[in-house]
């Protein structure tokens, strides 16, 4: 096969990782896999920031894994943004923080809409940089940041790419 | 799936490589020829490929569609091979998994580097581009 990738989410003031999460639903709590339903987001609140990364768990034979896209698909309710560190220039690798709900300052830069003209997701500290092993790209922090106008129950999803030299 | 061998040089860890759906031949100017997964069971890297001495780099598909060749120039010519991953709507129902066969080549003119890249789609249509961020998928 060829490169085996997951997504990993840290929470909890202990950064307490869990590998290849499920779902990467957003709401009131600092939770991996949580269910919005029992942590529904009040419009003018914040969702808990998300901490995660792309994991390469095999190599499969590659010799390169570079160019890391990340991007968010469908609607936002009302007037709501989603924020990122993610960012294509001016880049700085995030470290770990526990998540929190208010204003993000780390996730300061709107999530894009549609896959970015170049790599928006840092490894080791660079968007040039590249895993030649399993490991890790650096973290990718988001939150949703909602106004009280907002339109509660909406849905948006989330999208990666990576170039993999084999 | 038949299964390739493929022993990293830098550890020597052995690791099991899954046949492609479209793999790479590198075909070389004294007639040799070298096989992303060859015919003794071992997979091979791209960067194992002398373009020095390359004539040709044929995209295969093992069902016996036909091969995308690329005729190479080894003095002008730098070659390039990979696969882009794309991931949409992760975690949900409707998740999925998109690979895309890129190769081509990059060469200098007048001193910049121009691409030129080819992209096998999962339908198997060949599209041709300088730009790989022009591509799109859903």
């Amino acid at each position: 096969m060829a490169a085996t990738v997951e997504i990993d989410e840290a929470n909890g003031v202990g950064e307490t990782l869990t590998h290849n999460i499920t779902n990467t639903n957003m709401g009131s709590t600092d939770a991996v896999n949580l269910d919005p339903v029992a942590n529904p987001l009040t419009p003018g609140n914040n969702t808990f920031e998300k901490w995660q990364k792309i994991h390469v768990t095999a190599m499969g034979g590659s010799s390169k894994i570079d160019n890391l896209k990340i991007w968010r698909t469908s609607a936002l309710g009302g007037s709501a943004v989603h924020k990122t560190n993610a960012r294509t220039s001016s880049y700085a690798q995030a470290t770990y923080a526990t998540p929190i709900a208010s204003a993000s300052s780390v996730a300061t830069q709107t999530m894009p809409t549609s896959a970015p003209a170049s790599a928006n997701l840092g490894i080791s500290g660079s968007l040039g940089g590249s895993l030649l092993a399993a490991g890790s790209s650096d973290y990718l922090v988001h939150q949703i940041q909602s106004n009280a106008g907002d339109t509660a129950g909406s849905t948006s999803t989330m999208n990666y790419q990576y170039d993999e030299t084999a | 799936m038949q299964n390739y061998i493929f022993q990293r040089p830098e550890t020597g860890q052995v690791e099991n490589v899954i046949k492609e759906r479209w793999c790479w031949e590198a075909h070389y100017i004294d007639g040799s020829l070298l096989k992303q997964f060859d015919d003794n069971g071992i997979f091979h890297q791209f960067r194992e490929i002398d373009q020095s001495k390359l004539l040709s780099f044929k995209m295969v598909n093992p069902e016996s569609l036909p091969a995308f060749t690329l005729i190479f120039n080894p003095k002008t010519m730098k070659l390039i091979h990979f696969y882009r991953n794309i991931v949409l709507n992760v975690g949900t129902s409707e998740e999925k998994k998109i690979k895309i066969y890129c190769f081509g080549f990059e060469k200098k003119f007048f001193g910049r580097t121009q691409k030129s890249l080819m992209a096998i789609m999962p339908n198997d249509e060949l599209i041709t581009t300088d730009n790989l961020d022009n591509l799109e998928v859903s």
